[in-house]
């Protein structure tokens, strides 16, 4: 994933239905970026650039935990040790 | 029988109707030949950002396909709130097309593509989905339906986001990812 996938899929779960887009006159290097983002619904407001950033990381590291979780997970099945949870979901979900 | 070369032809008035052949004829086109009478629309639209939700009528972010050289003929679709409307009566082909993330194991996410024949009750022509049971898995999802459309103003259709749980069906300015396409395929 690319710097405006994170950004998409940051976005995309910062709150439900479809409550921000990219503006259609958009500037800077690349129209899916902070500054071109528009919201939809006006009951939300547009988050601060730090707090988008710091859900594009919790993302990233959730991302890793359950890379990791499944690669302790696979190990355990092997040895026929107990899963945890988290190595549970990672592997089937 | 004989055969007849020409490079035009046109009307005597310059404009109307050109009618070939009458009633119990048939029009058979060549072998090798290109066919450029029997489709009169193309067009392809997406979303350019990610919807996440459990379920929903995809009615914002819609965009016509604007990278890689899309290929449209003739005058295409206008949609509103996620409402497309045909630009001419016929039996069109509809695409629905999605890449769905799910957030967990999901027993089904996929689209639906509602139709309506009055403008204002739809019901779900084709639904599609796919299961998911790996946290984090994305799925691609395709649904097609052929509508006979016999009003513009009361046939339209639109695309519809449903899952067994929350995900995201995913958009992107430069990419397809979520989309629906329309041809149209001859008159009703």
């Amino acid at each position: 994933m690319n710097e405006q996938d994170w950004l998409n899929k940051a976005l995309a779960k910062m709150n439900n239905g479809q409550w921000f887009g990219w503006k259609k006159d958009w500037t800077g290097s690349h129209r899916m970026s902070y500054e071109n983002i528009i919201v939809h619904d006006s009951s939300i407001t547009k988050p601060t650039e730090a707090e988008v950033n710091a859900k594009i990381q919790e993302l990233k590291d959730a991302k890793t935990a359950a890379a990791n979780a499944r690669t302790t997970g696979k190990a355990k099945l092997k040895t026929g040790e107990a899963l945890t949870d988290a190595e549970v979901e990672a592997l089937f979900g | 029988m004989g055969t007849l070369k020409t490079t035009n032809i046109e009307s005597i008035s310059g404009s109307g109707t050109v009618t070939l052949g009458t009633s119990g004829e048939t029009f058979a086109i060549g072998a090798g030949v290109t066919n450029n009478l029997g489709i009169t629309v193309v067009d392809q639209w997406r979303i350019t950002a990610n919807f996440d939700t459990t379920s929903g009528d995809i009615a914002t972010n819609w965009e016509r396909v604007d990278t890689d050289g899309p290929g449209f003929i003739g005058t295409g679709m206008t949609e509103s709130s996620g409402v497309f409307t045909f630009p001419q009566t016929g039996i069109w082909l509809i695409q629905g097309i999605s890449n769905i993330d799910a957030d967990g194991a999901r027993t089904y996410m996929g689209i639906n593509i509602n139709v309506t024949l009055n403008n204002s009750s739809y019901s779900a022509s084709t639904e599609m989905y796919g299961s998911m049971y790996i946290a984090n898995a994305q799925t691609p999802c395709e649904a097609s339906f052929i509508f006979d459309v016999t009003d513009t103003s009361q046939c339209k259709v639109k695309l519809y986001a449903d899952g067994s749980g929350s995900g995201t069906w995913q958009g992107h300015t430069d990419v397809t990812r979520t989309g629906m396409n329309f041809i149209r395929l001859g008159d009703t």
